[in-house]
This record gives structure tokens, sequence and C-alpha cells, in this order.
């Protein structure tokens, strides 16, 4: 009977001994998951910010490309078939051709720019007169195309058409400031 | 019996499972973010050559710059006539670490340019001249895109003095060519040279790789230093262009008219049928060939009428041919 008891309680003591080590494996198989996972997340979130940091570097890059881009593109518009006086006519922009692009369909997305319009700067007038088709050329703002929104550069330019007194057909210029928007850069 | 066994622990298991998965997730996360990077970089410099070719866009007849990578690229022109303008497209391939090719960047698109070059263009500089194309009014401003030198030695004296337009900062050898190694060799009359250019300066046709590239006037440099894909593709974009300009030219007729009756003429029915044409041109397939032979008589009898106008040109300055 005592050596019953005994080895009761040796068993009992050994089982005892056996959960404590299971409990402590557990405590430290726990901390360890826990050490990988606090791991895992301080590795995720820096890779979170360096991507942010990437993300607003490539966003200054392209505004930065964006404004150098509208900023070329100014000058070659100014000087384009299109809207030019004439081949070798330095900042003279016609402005019977620029009303004609107004209207046209094709022209909307031909330049890499979001929107250009063209104000006569002098002779002044007292508020903005959008011209259209019926009030050309007693106005002061034409909408070349597209729309004009944000910080846009501009540069100034001669706006010329052909007018006529007593039969004498003259070239009537005024001041004018053309006024380019850039254009998000199409990535395909 | 003693059996000698390898224990290892659920611990260790367990640890060296997210270990590995941690570890590879890591690796996989900084090729990615270093694939991005680079692809990045390469559109930003696609996309900068846009802006770097803009200021060959003058009112001049001819400009020209130099645009150096710092590491050597590829330059695919990819030429699409599809649309309104049809379109002008590029995508960059450049060398990475271990001389090894990186990806193809995205591809950049712009309407209103018109590049001629070979479809892959490889170096760390590439030359880029801004010539004034008119046809009867100022079309566009061609853009000759190349990287090799270019050797016109073998070539007339009359046809010489044409590419003499070409300055310092250009990659075109009029003698001397046996200073530069890998050039291309341009000739005039004979076979054997990468470019053969059989006509004169106002009119002709340049055979490479077995083809002809019709010329007129200023698109003998487009011919000679571009491939038959990119010329044909690009002499119908030109050829759209000259429809759509018609159309503006003929609405400004009209519109000063209106407005002064001393300017109206009958060279707007003349636009009108030119603009048919053109539009008929760029639809066919032998491009170069029609451009020349079927919108000459057309533009050079627009041309007479608008030069003959004494008040009221429709457009000013443009010079028929070079």
């Amino acid at each position: 009977m005592r050596i019953l008891k005994n080895s009761q309680r040796v068993n009992l003591n050994g089982h005892r001994r056996v959960q404590i080590s299971n409990m402590r494996a557990q405590f430290k198989i726990q901390q360890m998951a826990f050490v990988l996972m606090a791991i895992f997340v301080f590795f995720v979130l820096v890779g979170l910010f360096l991507i942010s940091m990437q993300s607003r570097n490539l966003n200054k890059n392209a505004q930065e490309i964006k404004d150098e881009k509208a900023l070329k593109a100014l000058q070659s518009l100014v000087d384009s078939a299109e809207l030019s006086c004439g081949v070798g006519v330095m900042n003279c922009i016609d402005a019977d051709k620029a009303m004609v692009l107004k209207e046209s369909r094709a022209y909307q997305n031909y330049w890499d720019l979001s929107g250009a319009y063209l104000v006569t700067i002098y002779p002044r007038y007292d508020e903005a007169i959008e011209c259209t088709s019926t009030n050309y050329p007693n106005c002061n703002l034409i909408r070349i195309f597209g729309e004009v929104a944000g910080s846009c550069p501009g540069n100034f330019v001669a706006l010329c058409r052909k007018e006529s007194v007593n039969g004498n057909v003259y070239d009537n210029c005024n001041l004018a400031k053309i006024v380019v928007c850039p254009k998000e850069i199409i990535v395909q | 019996m003693n059996k000698k066994g390898f224990e290892m622990s659920f611990k260790w298991i367990f640890s060296i499972i997210v270990g590995i998965f941690v570890l590879f997730f890591a690796i996989y996360a900084a090729t990615r973010f270093i694939d991005i990077g680079t692809t990045t970089i390469s559109t930003q410099s696609t996309a900068q050559l846009y802006v770097l070719l803009d200021p060959l866009e003058t009112s001049y007849d001819y400009s020209d710059n130099k645009i150096i990578f710092p590491v050597e690229v590829k330059l695919y022109n990819l030429c699409s006539s599809d649309g309104d303008f049809g379109s002008q497209i590029f995508q960059l391939q450049e060398k990475t670490i271990g001389d090894k090719w990186g990806k193809l960047t995205n591809q950049i698109k712009s309407n209103s340019k018109y590049v001629f070059s070979d479809s892959l263009e490889r170096g760390k500089t590439f030359y880029v001249s801004g010539i004034s194309f008119s046809y009867p009014f100022k079309v566009a401003d061609l853009i000759i895109l190349y990287s090799k030198p270019y050797c016109f030695e073998g070539v007339e004296e009359n046809l010489r003095q044409v590419f003499n337009i070409f300055g310092n900062t250009s990659n075109v050898l009029l003698e001397n060519c046996s200073t530069k190694t890998n050039y291309v060799q341009v000739c005039s009359g004979r076979s054997g040279c990468a470019a053969n250019i059989v006509g004169d300066e106002n009119e002709g046709y340049v055979e490479k790789d077995g083809k002809n590239l019709y010329y007129t006037g200023s698109l003998i440099f487009a011919a000679v230093f571009s491939d038959s894909s990119v010329y044909e593709c690009q002499v119908a974009r030109l050829a759209k262009k000259i429809s759509n300009l018609c159309e503006v030219y003929k609405d400004k007729v009209d519109m000063t008219a209106l407005r002064v009756s001393e300017c109206s003429n009958d060279v707007g029915v003349k636009l009108s049928a030119l603009k048919s044409v053109a539009s008929a041109v760029a639809e066919s397939n032998d491009v170069s060939h029609n451009f020349v032979t079927q919108l000459n008589d057309p533009v050079a009898e627009i041309f007479q009428a608008n030069e003959d106008m004494s008040i009221c040109k429709v457009w000013e300055g443009a010079s028929e041919g070079l």
C-alpha cells in the first residue's frame, strides 16, 4: 500500500512537472510568435514608409516634368503651323486661326497640353468677353482648346488679324498673352 | 540499442518556418521595390525625352541638340498612324548592373511630334535635329534622331551642300569619315551603301534595306536617317496633318473673307481638293510613293495661287522645297 502510494506521488509529481514544462514551452512559443509578428509588422511599416517617400518623390518629379513640358511646349505652340502668323515670324499668333482651332474637334486633343487660351492685354477691356463665332473680333478671350486650371505658364505675343479701311488691307495686331496648362503624361 | 536521432523542438521548427516566410517576403519586396524604382526612373527618362525635343519645334528652319543618357539605352521609336493625327510613341530600355538590359519602360505617347529614326536606336548619346517641312504651307518640324555617325563622303556635291545644314553638335560627317568607326555610309547614284540617294535635293528616293523611301523637300533628311517602317508611318501621319491643316486654312480663308471682302479668293476650293487627296494618301499602302506622286501637283498649284496674291496671303513665309 505504501509503495503504491509512493509511486502515485511520483506519478503525480511527474505529471505536474510535464504540465509546468508544457506551459513554459507554450509561453515561449507565444513569446516568439509575438516577437516574429512584431519584426514582421516593423518591416511592413518600414516598407510602407519607403513606398510613401518614393511616391511623394515620384509625384514631385512628375509635377516638375509637367511644368517643364508646359514651359517648353508654350513656345512650340506659338511657333506651330496651326497658330503662328507665318514661318520666320516670331511670337505672333494669327487670331483667325485661333478661332478656327477653337471650333475644331480634331485639334482638341492634338497637343500634349490640357488647355490653352489667349487674352488680349492691349487694348484693354473692362471685363473678359469670351470670343464666339457671333461676337468675334469684338472680344478679348479666346479659349483655344481644353480646360485651363491651376498655375499655368504664359507668354506675351502679338495677336494679329487682317482688317481693311477704305479698301486698304492691313495687319491689325494687339498685345496678348497666351497661357497653356500642362497635361498628365500619357503612359500606356 | 542506442539510437542517436536529431531531435528538434517545436519552437525551432516554428521559428525556421516563419523565418523562411519572412525572409522570402523581404527578398521579394526588395526585388519588386528595386524593379519598380528602375522602371520609374526609365519612364521618367522617356517623358523627359519629349521635353528635350520640344525646343526643336521652332519657327526657324533648322535647330539641333544632343541628348546624353547616363547609361547605354535602347530607344524604341514606335509610330502609329491611327486616329486623326496618328501618334509618336517612345519606349526605353536601360542597361542595368551586370551589363544586362532592364525592363522596357511604359510607352510615352505624343500626337504632335514627328520623330524620324531607326525603329531601334542604341547608345548613350543621341543627336537630334529639327527641320521645318513645308508642303505647301508649313506642316511640321521633322525631328531627326540618330546615334551612329553618318558619312556623306560618297554623295554628289549638290546633295552634300544640302546636308551641310547639320551643325557642330550633330554627328554628320561630310568628309574624313575614317576618323570615326561604325558609321553609316550614305552615297548617291550607286549601290553598296547603307543608304543610296537617287534623285536631287528637291525630289527622289532613298534606297534602304531593299526598299525605296520617296521624298520631297526636307523629307530627304527623314528618308536618310530613318528605317522604312518608321518613315512610311510618319509620312502617313504628315499626310493626315496636311489634311487637317487644309481644313484650318480653308476655314480661316472663309472667316477672313467675311470680315474683309478684299480677301475672298478661290484658294479655299483648292484646299478642299488637297484635303481629300491627302486623306486618301494617308490611308494608302505605298504611302511615301503616293505622297510624292499624288500630292505634288495640287501642292504646287496651291503654292502658286498663294504666291500670286499680293494681299491677304493665306500663309506667309513657307518656301517650296528646301
